[in-house]
């Protein structure tokens, strides 16, 4: 009891130093700010960008391509494949039949908004049928497209991040003008992102024989997969790469999410333990300057373990304080803020996140960057030589 | 004069002494130095990697349709285009969407005309090798990076699947183009357009998906273009054209947000280095009061000290950045292969590690200002009584 009261009055005494030495107490606390604000900032990107892929696609939905694509803008299924996908085991069928959809994609150009430049962005030909294999499809705003009409509904992201896409607005693109009649939601997935449309309309301004790019079976169950998949990419009448949906998206953005993750991560390593210098830096020069005040502290009597604990306390509560500001402003710019970059082939528009387990993680890295700082001048604190140290002076 | 030469050079032990002292401290400024610049270095590649290709300014001119640059147009608007006055020669190439043996090794493959390897100004290669493969009905001309990945030879037959149209393929290596941009890996795979056309559908024959146009004086691309563009305005396939270095920074501009990003954090890496060093060195220039009233006492003048603080900075700074800018140098090439499917240009180009020793020395002057103001405050007669 007596030790932690000992503890105390030393933390207390510490803390109140900070006032003697504002800018180096600062500069500790603004050096872990900024590592937890980077960390936090990079990471809500890879985190945003990755929720944004992972809730797109169902795993029992089966993704069917020409063989060795990579993506629906490389793959081209002739139409007569369509009966062979179709009577394939582990379709789902409903009253009006197998449970399978033919899409046809192309990129159009559009400017973001505040640039002049053109970027990818996706317009999907879509059947009627495959609002019921991505059921999270649903119109907002205006209403579905017309079958064989040029009519586009567009994504809501798209629609907040791209010029001349709002409800009602014509687009003139492949020679026809093309109407704005709803724009959807998806969950906050990729589809957000993209144009889409009845897939005969597509077709025909594109001047497309009638091949399909990617045709979309909603299997039984995601169990189901491996039988169909081996079912057709067996299949000698065909030559078709079988994939989950879900799978496909992971793939697609794959490559950005890697690099984020591994730019990322060095960054913070780096940023981290120069944070920790910097701070081991600056505590154990304030340790120096008191030199003789701790020695008087230990020569009245304060124990070593009590002096060290301090220290390290006061580390910590360096770290924390950095860290807790840091995930604050880290908040309040990166949270929501809506970016869009070319992932595959086309722009995918998603928001930064920062989640409650980064927020967690961030305060542990604060936490740990702090003891570490703080362990060397503790050690040194707990460890003077009294006499030699009152003697100095 | 020499006698000021002379106190300069008895400044250098002074400074090992000063920095041997407080060996510890030293170690731990060095160390963060060190960290920063090698951040530093990393997020130039980064950034190299974002406007990779685009400080190319050449006389070229490149023309899509104007739906977008995944539509075709006619082969035919080659001779148009040609007689355009101010145009020099017009070359086309054509995506091909090949892989080598699997999938995942998917080629960077254009079709393109006899006359492109010579327009192309991001390739070279010796002109025999290009003799040979104009001569080659099946001849393809590949990018080193992609022949020494998959150890390619010149002379080899090359076996490439294709996604749709006909499956399969055989080339042979009849050249190894080099890319003339520094740092950018050459991954290009060239075969002939005739070679791939007769055998395309016919819904994509004698289409192409851009055309690359040669033209004679720079300062008359912008007039250039909005003719070529005019002439085909009322076709069904109208174009858009744009300098080569346009096309190329349109392309980087689709990852704009990403290029901010990595601005910001490495502003936030120097503001943190900045405060760090400042601080340290503050203190260790504050802690010497009673030796810079000695010096001063010795007949040093004031500009002597500042000299000695201002050199102390320099050294461990230019040191650190040094080591630092040295670390990324190494780290970056490691680093390539985990973020090459979306940066093929991540290097870290010398202009870089120039600008980071020219920040180091500002660092160094930056960090010394709190602390002249303190020397030049100091009053010998005072802070000698007070120690």
């Amino acid at each position: 009891m007596a030790w932690f009261k000992e503890l105390l009055a030393l933390i207390v005494f510490n803390i109140r130093s900070w006032r003697l030495r504002p800018m180096a107490t600062g500069v500790a606390i603004a050096s872990f700010l900024i590592v937890v604000l980077v960390f936090v900032g990079i990471f809500s990107v890879e985190n945003g960008f990755t929720a944004t892929a992972r809730s797109t696609g169902a795993s029992d939905v089966a993704m069917v391509l020409s063989q060795g694509a990579r993506s629906e803008m490389s793959s081209s299924l002739p139409i007569s494949d369509v009966g062979v996908i179709e009577s394939a085991p582990g379709v789902t069928h409903n009253s009006n039949g197998p449970l399978i959809a033919g899409e046809y994609t192309d990129i159009i150009n559009a400017t973001k908004h505040g640039s002049q430049e053109p970027t990818d962005v996706t317009v999907r030909g879509v059947d009627k049928s495959m609002f019921t294999l991505e059921p999270q499809v649903k119109i907002v705003a205006g209403r579905m497209f017309k079958t064989g009409v040029n009519e586009l509904i567009v994504g809501r992201r798209a629609a907040q991040e791209f010029k001349g896409f709002t409800l009602g607005s014509t687009v003139h693109w492949l020679q026809t003008d093309w109407k704005v009649v709803g724009i959807f939601s998806s969950n906050g997935d990729v589809h957000e992102s993209e144009l889409w449309t009845d897939i005969h309309a597509l077709q025909n301004a594109d001047q497309n024989n009638g091949n399909v790019a990617a045709m979309y079976a909603k299997l039984t169950s995601a169990n189901a997969f491996p039988a169909f998949q081996q079912s057709l990419e067996h299949n000698p009448q065909l030559s078709v790469s079988v994939l989950r949906q879900s799978d496909y998206y992971l793939q697609q953005t794959n490559a950005l999410t890697r690099f984020i993750a591994s730019i990322g991560g060095l960054v913070t390593l780096l940023m981290g333990i120069g944070a920790v210098v910097g701070a081991m830096n600056i505590m154990y020069t304030t340790i120096v300057v008191r030199t003789s005040e701790l020695a008087t502290l230990r020569a009245i009597g304060f124990q070593a373990s009590s002096t060290f604990s301090a220290v390290m306390i006061e580390g910590l509560l360096l770290g924390v304080i950095g860290g807790v500001v840091g995930i604050l402003g880290a908040w309040l710019i990166f949270n929501g803020h809506q970016a869009s970059t070319l992932s595959g082939y086309g722009q995918v528009i998603f928001n930064f996140a920062v989640t409650v387990p980064l927020m967690i993680l961030s305060i542990g890295i604060a936490v740990f960057m702090g003891l570490i700082g703080g362990l060397y001048p503790a050690l040194r604190a707990s460890r003077l030589a009294i006499s030699v140290a009152l003697r100095e002076t | 004069m020499v006698s000021s030469i002379r106190l300069q050079l008895k400044i250098v032990p002074l400074l090992w002494g000063n920095l041997n002292r407080r060996r510890l401290r030293s170690g731990l400024t060095l160390l963060s130095i060190i960290i920063g610049f090698a951040l530093f270095g990393i997020l130039g590649a980064v950034l190299q990697g974002f406007t990779t290709g685009i400080t190319n300014g050449s006389a070229e001119l490149v023309v899509f349709n104007r739906n977008s640059r995944f539509h075709g147009l006619p082969i035919s608007y080659q001779d148009s285009i040609e007689s355009i006055h101010g145009v020099q020669k017009v070359g086309y190439m054509q995506w091909f969407g090949g892989y080598y043996q699997d999938p995942r090794n998917q080629l960077a493959g254009f079709a393109v005309s006899p006359n492109y390897p010579g327009i192309d100004p991001t390739i070279t290669l010796p002109s025999r090798q290009i003799a040979q493969w104009d001569q080659d009905k099946t001849g393809v001309i590949v990018g080193a990076s992609t022949a020494s990945r998959y150890g390619w030879k010149l002379g080899e037959s090359i076996p490439v699947l294709n996604t749709y149209g006909v499956k399969s393929w055989t080339f042979i290596v009849d050249g190894i183009a080099h890319s003339t941009i520094p740092g950018r890996p050459s991954d290009g795979f060239f075969l002939h357009y005739d070679y791939l056309n007769q055998s395309s559908p016919l819904s994509v024959q004698n289409t192409v998906s851009a055309f690359l146009v040669g033209i004679t004086d720079a300062d008359h691309a912008a007039r250039l273009s909005s003719e070529i563009d005019n002439r085909f305005a009322n076709s069904s396939a109208p174009t858009r054209t744009n300098t080569a270095q346009a096309v190329a920074q349109g392309f980087s501009d689709q990852f704009a947000n990403l290029g901010e990003i990595v601005l910001i954090v490495a502003g936030a890496v120097f503001l943190s280095l900045l405060l760090i060093t400042c601080n340290v060195h503050a203190q260790s220039v504050r802690e010497r009061t009673s030796e810079w009233a000695t010096l001063r006492t010795f007949g040093f003048t004031n500009r002597n000290i500042f000299a000695i603080v201002v050199a102390e900075a320099m050294l461990i700074t230019l040191v650190g950045s040094v080591i630092g800018l040295g670390i990324a140098r190494l780290l970056v090439p490691l680093l390539a292969h985990e973020v090459e499917m979306v940066l093929p240009g991540f290097l870290l180009p010398l202009q870089a590690i120039g600008l980071g020793l020219v920040i180091a020395a500002f660092i160094a002057v930056a960090t010394s200002i709190v602390p002249l103001i303190q020397v030049a405050g100091i009053r010998p007669a005072v802070a000698l009584r007070r120690a």
